[in-house]
């Protein structure tokens, strides 16, 4: 790729695209459980999209003096709201500390992360490289979370979820960025469309995979390499079974299973359990956000005269750029159709005959393919056009040397320069008059004379 | 360094490789048997992106069809030409990404250049990036601007696109035909109302049209007389036949032959021999157009490498026919000028000679053409401008960056 800088909304869908990264890890270190959790997640997600905003519009925190002092607020702001843990000592102090540095620390970095996208200028190399890396990183981290640290379940899928649509969405409108084809109508719809197809297909394919099956799967599998490795472990057998027999050992004890202490339920559910104003907290958060995002998209569709639309013509984005119809998927199929009958026929019928090739072989598709046909035609009869002769010199010579083909000559070289120099595409009648006509010609020409 | 020839087409990452996909295929396989939906999710949608991009790479440029045709193929130096690109996606496929490069002369200037090509210094890329829906065509112009003399071909075009996350590529190279009209860049021609060469005929003073010399030998028509008409003008037979006294009218004179002659081989070396080509090229292309527009027959010779000799005409099919073989001179020495030119020329014709100030037998070959019977009228191409004391009189100088029509006209 080249080194253009990508649009606006590319780094929004890579804001996107890292906050799905970084969730688990947010997650794993903020307080409450169950929704509570979720909730500070998302809370503490959002200082990334909120540092990238703030910095584009509000032009003194460009300053990294006021950034890290506003960014430390914010932390200290959220943090002040969380209770720490209870307790004596040095380890309960250093719990205390870790809960306190650590998912403030991080937040801090999603702050000063969200910032610095501002004045980054991302190429599509750039995002393409953190999609594969994010991608990588994601899948480690869910390996991680699922064998070593335990996180809402919830909480990973939302994760894979997010990354693969925003890193998808993000690395499709990086490519026509890159390829300066963004500005075209409807080129950001067709990429996000596009882009977007792989995660249904993913979510069909998930549906189709269950358990049983991927067990029937494997099991198969197995049957395979236990057929394959047969010989060799009768061979093993076979060279085991000329070794001296050892005797096993004896008088072994089994291991003994120790006492269980009773779990405290009510304890353990008490020190789980969150202060009740922290879901109201995060659901006042994120109804100011949402009020937020609302009067900015009412902002937006009052500035883009959505609403009130006033009469005037919309300048067109890319001057000089003419957008035209070709062809139509009724055309191919109409074309694919009949060339599976034909196909049939001929399955059917058995060989082909001489004839029958011969008329394939005239069958156009469009003018182009007519005129070669001609031009075939023609050179059998010994006449070859000349590199520098035109359409209408030929055409000439042709009806000169082969009167009686004047029609059709005049025919197809009509068409022919129709579609070649002034771009009228025949229309489907006029294909299959030159198709019947060019026939009739290649007929007449296997005569004898 | 953007252009194709700078940036080769980039191999798909490692991910998306045979064994990225084979690790990503096995960790789907592995997450779907335990249900842990969201590795399978992730690991199932990376693997689908992979293998989704190479299938619509493979197509990627199937029943795709680019198209490109000059508006018109012959400007002057200094006028602007078209360009009209069509692309057509005739499948149902969409295209999200494609970016068309097109290698052209840089002598064209075409606008929105984006960067010299470093394999034919004389060519520049210029780039248009394109998104299609299915069945769609895209039809744009570019503008050419004629820049500099001379006869064009345009270079080739790459087609570059993938799949739509652009992880896999493909790029087509459509290369140029060899019927491919030129481009051909004329002189520039700048308009001249009066020449400040002594022709040595009346005919050439175009301020006044009626004082244009008329063949009193050849009779166009005969009209009714007028009190202003010379009594010699009365046809008698037709006066004697209409009973009402008729004149002939003459056609215009057609006696002057002017031949332009110019000594290639002192255009060759010097450090202003480029510019001062074209300054005395457009020159003669001037003199050319105005002695087309009087009705004068012109000729054209050139000592080149090929030598160039054009007959006497004075039709506009002729003019053109000595444009173009202006527009093709290159700066190559061929013969010497004067055997060769004495061979060509036609008798009686007035020669005005364009030579350089680096022609070494400047006065050998006016005293031959003297001697031969010419009237020679020189316009020399001069780095410094001679004064008024070293000039020869009746010759035009022409120095770099002068003002030709000026320089024509005297008033330089």
């Amino acid at each position: 790729m080249n080194s253009h800088v990508v649009r606006r909304e590319v780094i929004w869908a890579v804001l996107g695209m890292e906050a799905a990264v970084v969730m688990p890890i947010i997650a794993m270190t903020a307080p409450g459980e169950g929704s509570t959790r979720l909730a500070w997640t998302l809370v503490l997600l959002l200082l990334l999209p909120a540092g990238y905003a703030a910095v584009r519009r509000i032009e003194v925190l460009r300053d990294p003096a006021w950034r890290v002092l506003a960014g430390f607020g914010l932390v200290v702001l959220l943090r002040f709201q969380v209770p720490l843990l209870e307790g004596e000592g040095a380890a309960a102090a250093m719990a205390r500390f870790m809960q306190a540095i650590v998912p403030g620390s991080l937040a801090f970095a999603l702050w000063w992360r969200g910032g610095t996208f501002v004045e980054a200028e991302l190429t599509a190399t750039e995002v393409h490289l953190e999609f594969l890396l994010g991608g990588v990183a994601l899948l480690v981290e869910l390996v991680i979370f699922h064998g070593i640290v335990s996180v809402d379940p919830m909480i990973l899928i939302w994760s894979a979820g997010l990354f693969a649509t925003c890193g998808l969405v993000a690395t499709a409108m990086a490519r026509q960025d890159a390829a300066d084809a963004a500005a075209l109508g409807g080129g950001r719809v067709l990429a996000t469309t596009i882009a977007v197809l792989p995660i249904g297909a993913t979510v069909a394919l998930l549906l189709v995979l269950r358990p049983e099956v991927m067990g029937r799967m494997w099991l198969g599998l197995a049957r395979l390499i236990e057929l394959a490795l047969t010989p060799l472990f009768l061979l093993l057998s076979w060279l085991a079974s000329l070794l001296p027999a050892v005797a096993a050992p004896t008088g072994i004890p089994p291991p003994v299973r120790g006492p269980q202490r009773p779990l405290d339920i009510d304890a353990f559910a008490r020190q789980q359990t969150p202060p009740e104003w922290i879901p109201w907290l995060a659901a006042t958060l994120v109804l100011l956000l949402v009020l937020f995002m609302a009067a900015g998209v009412l902002r937006l569709l009052l500035e883009s005269e959505l609403v009130v639309r006033p009469v005037r013509s919309r300048p067109a984005r890319l001057p000089g750029l003419t957008v035209e119809g070709t062809g139509g998927a009724g055309q191919d199929l109409r074309q694919l159709m009949r060339w599976l009958s034909g196909w049939l026929r001929g399955r059917l019928r058995g060989p082909p005959r001489e004839d029958d090739a011969r008329s394939r072989a005239a069958a156009p598709a469009d003018a182009w393919a007519a005129y070669r046909a001609l031009l075939e035609w023609a050179e059998q009869q010994g006449i070859r056009r000349r590199p520098s002769e035109t359409t209408r010199q030929l055409q000439a010579r042709l009806i000169a040397a082969a009167p009686d083909a004047a029609d059709t000559v005049g025919l197809v070289t009509t068409t022919y320069e129709s579609e070649r120099y002034g771009e009228i595409h025949p229309a489907q009648d006029l294909l299959r008059r030159v198709h019947s006509a060019l026939q009739a010609l290649l007929h007449g020409a296997s005569r004898p004379p | 360094m953007e252009s194709p020839e700078a940036r080769a087409v980039p191999e798909p990452p490692w991910l998306f490789g045979r064994q990225g996909l084979a690790v990503l295929a096995l960790v789907a396989a592995l997450a779907a048997t335990f249900l842990v939906v969201d590795l399978a999710f992730l690991a199932g949608c990376l693997l689908l992106v992979g293998l989704f991009g190479r299938a619509w790479a493979a197509v990627a440029l199937v029943r795709v069809q680019f198209t490109r045709r000059a508006l018109a193929e012959r400007a002057f130096c200094g006028d602007d030409i078209e360009l009209e690109a069509t692309l057509a996606n005739r499948r149902p496929l969409p295209l999200p990404w494609l970016e068309v490069w097109e290698r052209l002369p840089f002598a064209l200037n075409p606008e929105d250049t984006v960067e010299r090509s470093f394999a034919q210094p004389n060519a520049v890329w210029v780039q248009r990036g394109l998104s299609l829906w299915p069945y769609q065509r895209l039809r744009w112009r570019r503008r050419l601007h004629c820049r500099q003399r001379g006869v064009f071909r345009l270079g080739q075009v790459y087609l570059r696109t993938g799949d739509p996350l652009g992880f896999f590529e493909r790029e087509r190279t459509v290369e140029p035909l060899q019927d491919t009209p030129q481009i051909m860049v004329y002189p520039r021609v700048v308009p001249v109302r009066r020449l400040a060469l002594p022709l040595h005929h009346p005919s050439l003073d175009v301020t006044s049209p009626r004082s244009l010399v008329t063949d009193p030998t050849r009779t166009a028509t005969v009209r009714d007389y007028r009190p202003d008409d010379p009594l010699r003008l009365i046809h008698w037979p037709t006066t004697a036949r209409r009973g009402e006294v008729q004149v002939r009218v003459l056609e215009p004179a057609t006696s002057l032959h002017v031949s332009l002659v110019m000594d290639v081989r002192g255009f060759t070396f010097g450090i202003y021999r480029g510019e001062l080509l074209e300054l005395t090229l457009s020159a003669l292309a001037s003199i050319a157009v105005y002695m087309q527009d009087n009705g004068f027959p012109v000729a054209w010779f050139a000592n080149g490498n090929p030598a160039v000799a054009i007959a006497p005409g004075a039709s506009v099919a002729h003019l053109q026919h000595v444009l173009e073989a202006m527009a093709r001179l290159d700066p190559v020495a061929g013969p010497t000028l004067m055997p060769w030119a004495l061979a060509e020329l036609p008798r009686g014709s007035t020669v005005v000679l364009a030579v350089s100030e680096m022609s070494s037998d400047l006065a050998r070959v006016q005293s031959r053409l003297e001697g031969a019977g010419f009237s020679t009228l020189l316009l020399m191409a001069v780095s410094r401008s001679p004064g008024r004391s070293k000039a020869q009189p009746g010759a035009l100088y022409l120095t770099p960056g002068a003002d030709v029509a000026a320089t024509l006209e005297g008033r330089a």
